[in-house]
Formats: structure tokens, sequence, C-alpha cells
């Protein structure tokens, strides 16, 4: 078995990443086998962040070898091109809101509004989940969107904002 | 400012959840001949454990 990273736009992959690549785009690949652990997570986490700008797989993504992997490559290949052209030069940040519990459902969603908005205003795109959301930024525009965060939590004192990321573009794929 | 120890751990465990979140809810799935193995359950409850207590810090 082979444990897959992401997929990219072809380049040099250092040893003992391996790759193949399949109608333009490159799969970066492993033999090792990560823990399902947090330490396995962060160990995947840290080879994804090597590939810039890449498509990450979800973890524990494995083939049966290279060729299973270039079919499976060659039969999406359209729709994996059109998202890495969406994420290539672009990260992803990770925003959410904690705190007392709010009085009213009402005030709940004005509260998210008015702290999504502004954010989604410097992001290309947006995913909103209940537990928080992804923002897709230019890479030069993370410290503008980093200090937009920073503004929030100033006009926001009732509620921490939990501001994660640079990320590779996992909500994005 | 320097951050303490508590702000660094604090924040580590607030990255996990976000990590946790990305890697086994998002990120390409390819079908086929894949086996998708999602991480154990207890690593879940730990990390929200682990955000509680760090919320509950921050308050």
């Amino acid at each position: 078995m082979i444990w897959v990273y992401g997929i990219r736009e072809p380049a040099e992959v250092e040893p003992p990443l391996e790759s193949l690549t399949a109608g333009g785009l490159m799969a970066v690949f492993g033999r090792r086998e990560h823990e399902r652990t947090r330490d396995g997570l962060w160990e995947h986490e840290r080879v994804v962040e090597t590939l810039i700008t890449v498509l990450p797989m979800r973890f524990a993504s494995m083939v049966a070898g290279e060729d299973a992997l270039r079919r499976l490559i060659s039969e999406r290949h359209d729709s994996l091109a059109a998202a890495l052209a969406n994420v290539s030069g672009r990260v992803e940040v990770g925003v959410r809101a904690v705190g007392r519990r709010e009085t009213s459902g009402r005030e709940h969603l004005l509260r998210k509004l008015a702290l999504h908005e502004p954010l989604a205003a410097l992001a290309v795109d947006t995913r909103l989940r209940p537990q928080g959301g992804a923002y897709l930024v230019e890479r030069d525009a993370v410290p503008g969107f980093t200090a937009a965060v920073e503004r929030l939590q100033e006009a926001h004192p009732d509620v921490a904002i939990l501001c994660t990321g640079p990320w590779p573009p996992y909500s994005f794929v | 400012m320097t951050a303490t120890r508590e702000e660094i751990a604090s924040s580590r465990e607030v990255a996990l959840v976000d990590l946790i979140d990305r890697l086994l809810a998002g990120g390409v799935v390819i079908g086929g001949d894949i086996t998708l193995s999602i991480a154990d359950v207890d690593l879940v409850r730990v990390s929200l454990r682990a955000l509680i207590a760090s919320v509950e810090a921050l308050e």
C-alpha cells in the first residue's frame, strides 16, 4: 500500500517522498503509514505543508499501488485540475468564535453574520460549517486577514475568536 | 509580550481540533482501491475535552 499526501502541479519531490504524474497532475506519496494518533496527524500535516500549492488528501488515503493511483487521478482529472487551479497561490484560514451561550437564536445568527461578513469580504471563497468558518485567502492577503480578525476580537470582547492557519486548502478540494 | 506556557499549550489544543476537523473531514477523497481509515473515536473525544478546557481558560 502507498500513502497519498496530495495532488499538485509537477515539481521536485524530496526523498523519501515519491511522485507520479498523470495527465499533468502530480500525486505525492510515501511508503510509510502514519499512526492514527495526534502525532500521526501532525506528521502527515507537516509533509503536506511542504508541498505547496497542493490539493491535500484526506488523512489515511491509501492505495494498492502506483497503477491504481494513476488510474484514480486519470478518472477524476478534470475536477481535480479545476480544484487545484482554484486554490493556487491561496491558503485556508480557520475562524471559530466561542463564548457564552447567546440568549436567542436570532442573536446568535446576527453575531455569526457580524463576524463572517467582514472576513468573507477578504476571502476568495468560504465554507461555513457548524463548528466554524473556513476562508480561502490569497497567500499575500493573510496578514490583512489576521488583522481583520484582531479588529473583530476587539469589537466583540465577550467571545474568543480562534483563528488557525494558514492551512493547506482541506476545505476547498 | 511573551506567551505563557499555558497560552502556548492552549493554542496547540485549538489547532489540534482544527487539524482533526480538516484531516478527517476535509481533503480529497479518492474511491476505488482505497482503504480510508478514520482515527479512533477516542482521539476525537480527547480533542473535544481539550477544546472545552481551553475555552474555559479563555473565559
